[in-house]
């Protein structure tokens, strides 16, 4: 029984070889990077000690990209679950055309995200189809993407748009699970819409809660192609996530020490978010049971 | 005999005929190009290789253009892995010379302008690529606009003579310059920035920052006046509306249209401009002065280059195939496609200037500084040019933050 217990562990050797190679190594040879002035294509670089960590401190773009990645995590997260199982929800009962909505509203999932970002800076344009339909209610022309204001809030809408068939395919299944006898039961006793969906459907759908947040929360946090096909971070730094900043210092500034501790600051804050989510999960779903 | 047994040698053929190659050259090498596919020199750089292809048997040149090619390029040598030859657009000694072969050795080393020699020498002497053209830049504009608002662009000296021009361009409702600043297209901004920059910092003899920045000793304080120049221009009305969109070739469209006067670009950009309205009559100026004790300048640097990787294993071939293109009719040839001198002189080698023959008369009596970010900078600072200057079109930066910004790269940089 032990020799087939070690022939068997034998098997997790593959799968282990490669999360050291491709995961553990780069992680442990970023985190080594950081704490050198290499400038991401030379041979020749210099240990500078914990420099770069200090410039994170210290960085007021570093600073910003954090807030946003925040926002984009969390932001894009909370509209998502919103527009998600609202969508979910009406597309629940069969109608007339439910296929079709369904198809529709699944399809920018399916779409690349650098693809779907250059449709939207089309609509963005100054010539663009929201510029003229805001021309049409007598307003002045806006340069969306050019306030930082404006910007990245329409990063996390395009963001939201895009994914928000994850969620609703997820609550779809969700419900779809949901027992009718519940339904009938609540019924019986009295129960309006809204406390069979807050007291019946909510409760239920925890798993599927779990799974969406976490899902769209880790896009979220990570999101990088909208942003750089949109925006690159700009105008003028303001709309970077740390993930852009991180390809546009070792890029475009040749400051590979400097982005590895970017690195190192998006996974920390990464794992904090996951870490809280789960205690968030575990108190709720103490709460529900 | 089983079916497996049956099975396993015709999938073995199989697989030898899928994976069999036609017989290849000798040798092949690759020239990596920074120009996009659709453009002439990229074109004309494919015929010549088919034409040595011809002339020396097993030899087959390969010629690409790399997608986001620096990114490319700075991956490939943190890899070690480059191709034989590759254009340097500027950096053959501040960032590739470190993986090019020295060339000054090569028969036509001796022929190499004194226009762009100095850009492509490092300070032991070194040079590293073959020049086959020298960018000569200037503002470049549309004639037929400047004549209708009366300006003579060569009376154009110092930036207030800018500025006046630009008011009387205004009248005629037309753009005085056309920025094309999208976020994700930003090295347009720092373009501007390049062009102006010399003026305020470098080409007054009197008073330059050129030793400062040379020793990192340089007053990031200094670049104030650069960096507002731009926002003067939008707060004057000289730009584009959609100042924060587009590409640099709206650029070349707009002066061809005659919906622009001037555009802060090298002669690349009426080669564009020509391709939508090739009657169109452009010119270039060079680059005022920020002050009336200076004199106008013009950029010259690299533009069509090839360097050669010192660790290639073709290394006599592909010294060989610059040797080639070191022939005048092959120089020739590419420096008149984009409008520019040859990169080598002496019996043989001219371009054609066409209608910009007149200006580059004038650009040689004006004095000549190489691209100001190429000098004086450290490789990796035009990033934070370009995203600056877009943050103070966006007002998302103030000038203390730009200066900041500038200051804070420029020291990580030159510190390596």
């Amino acid at each position: 029984m032990r020799l087939l217990y070690r022939k068997a562990n034998a098997l997790y050797v593959p799968a282990l070889v490669l999360f050291a190679g491709l995961v553990v190594y780069p992680f442990l040879d970023g985190i080594r990077i950081s704490f050198t002035n290499w400038n991401g294509y030379s041979q020749d670089y210099a240990f500078i000690g914990v420099q770069n960590l200090k410039r994170l401190v210290d960085d007021d773009n570093v600073r910003t990209a954090f807030t946003n990645t925040l926002l984009y995590g969390f932001g894009s997260t909370l509209l998502q679950q919103l527009a998600g199982l609202g969508c979910a929800v009406l597309l629940d009962k069969p109608f007339r055309g439910r296929t079709v909505a369904r198809t529709i509203l699944y399809l920018p999932v399916l779409i690349s995200a650098v693809i779907m970002a250059y449709m939207w800076s089309y609509l963005f344009e100054y010539d663009g189809a929201l510029n003229d339909i805001v021309g049409l209610v007598g307003g002045e022309r806006v340069l969306w993407l050019s306030s930082g204001a404006l910007a990245v809030p329409l990063l996390i809408v395009v963001n939201t748009l895009q994914y928000m068939g994850v969620s609703m395919v997820i609550y779809m299944a969700g419900l779809q699970s949901i027992p009718g006898m519940y339904y009938e039961a609540a019924g019986l006793d009295g129960a309006s819409r809204w406390q069979l969906f807050r007291h019946v459907t909510v409760p239920l759908l925890y798993p599927a809660f779990v799974t969406s947040i976490t899902v769209n929360l880790i896009g979220g946090l990570k999101l990088f192609d909208i942003i750089r096909a949109l925006t690159n971070g700009g105008p003028g730094y303001k709309t970077h996530s740390l993930s852009t900043l991180i390809y546009s210092s070792y890029f475009e500034s040749q400051l590979a020490g400097f982005a590895s501790a970017i690195g190192l600051l998006l996974f920390v804050t990464v794992l904090c978010c996951a870490l809280a989510a789960q205690a968030v999960f575990r108190r709720l779903e103490v709460t529900l049971s | 005999m089983t079916e497996m047994t049956r099975i396993y040698p015709i999938a073995i053929v199989g697989l030898w005929i899928a994976l069999a190659r036609p017989a290849s050259a000798d040798e092949e090498l690759t020239v990596a190009l920074n120009f996009p596919q659709s453009d002439a020199t990229f074109t004309e750089m494919k015929k010549l290789a088919q034409a040595y292809e011809k002339e020396t048997p097993g030899v087959s040149i390969n010629v690409v253009s790399l997608p986001s090619y620096e990114n490319t390029m700075k991956t490939k040598m943190a890899a070690r892995d480059l191709p034989d030859l590759w254009s340097t657009h500027g950096w053959s000694v501040a960032r590739y010379s470190e993986y090019l072969t020295p060339l000054g050795g090569e028969p036509w080393a001796s022929k190499v302008n004194p226009l762009i020699k100095p850009v492509i020498t490092d300070n032991t002497g070194k040079i590293f690529v073959l020049p086959l053209d020298v960018d000569v830049a200037g503002i470049a504009f549309n004639r037929e606009i400047l004549d209708k608002a009366g300006v003579d662009p060569l009376a154009i000296k110092t930036w207030d003579d800018f500025r006046a021009a630009c008011d009387k361009v205004k009248k005629l409702k037309k753009i005085c310059v056309h920025i094309a600043g999208r976020a994700t297209d930003s090295w347009t901004v720092g373009n501007f920035y390049d062009w102006v920059a010399p003026s305020f910092l470098i080409t007054n003899e009197k008073a330059n920052s050129r030793a400062a920045l040379k020793a990192g000793s340089f007053d990031w304080k200094n670049w104030r006046p650069v960096a507002k120049l731009l926002v003067d221009f939008r707060d004057a009305g000289y730009l584009n509306p959609d100042y924060m969109q587009g590409n640099w070739l709206d650029v070349g469209k707009k002066l061809a249209s005659g919906d622009a006067a001037f555009g802060f670009f090298g002669n690349y950009v009426i080669g564009e401009a020509k391709k939508y309205n090739p009657k169109g009559k452009y010119g270039f100026i060079p680059l005022p002065a920020a002050s009336t004790d200076d004199t106008p300048s013009v950029i010259t640097g690299e533009r069509v280059t090839l360097g050669v990787w010192k660790d290639t294993k073709h290394k006599a071939t592909a010294l060989k195939f610059l040797l080639f293109m070191s022939r005048p009719d092959n120089v020739n040839k590419i420096a008149t496609i984009n409008g520019n001198p040859t990169g080598l002189v002496g019996t043989g080698y001219k371009s054609d200037e066409g209608d910009l023959a007149p200006y580059f008369r004038e650009a040689i009596r004006a004095r000549a500084f190489s691209y100001f970010d190429r000098e004086y900078l450290p490789s990796g600072m035009w990033d934070a040019m370009c995203n600056t200057g877009m943050g103070l079109l966006a007002n998302t930066m103030t000038l203390d933050q730009v200066v900041a910004k500038m200051k804070n790269d420029y020291d990580s940089l030159k510190s390596r």
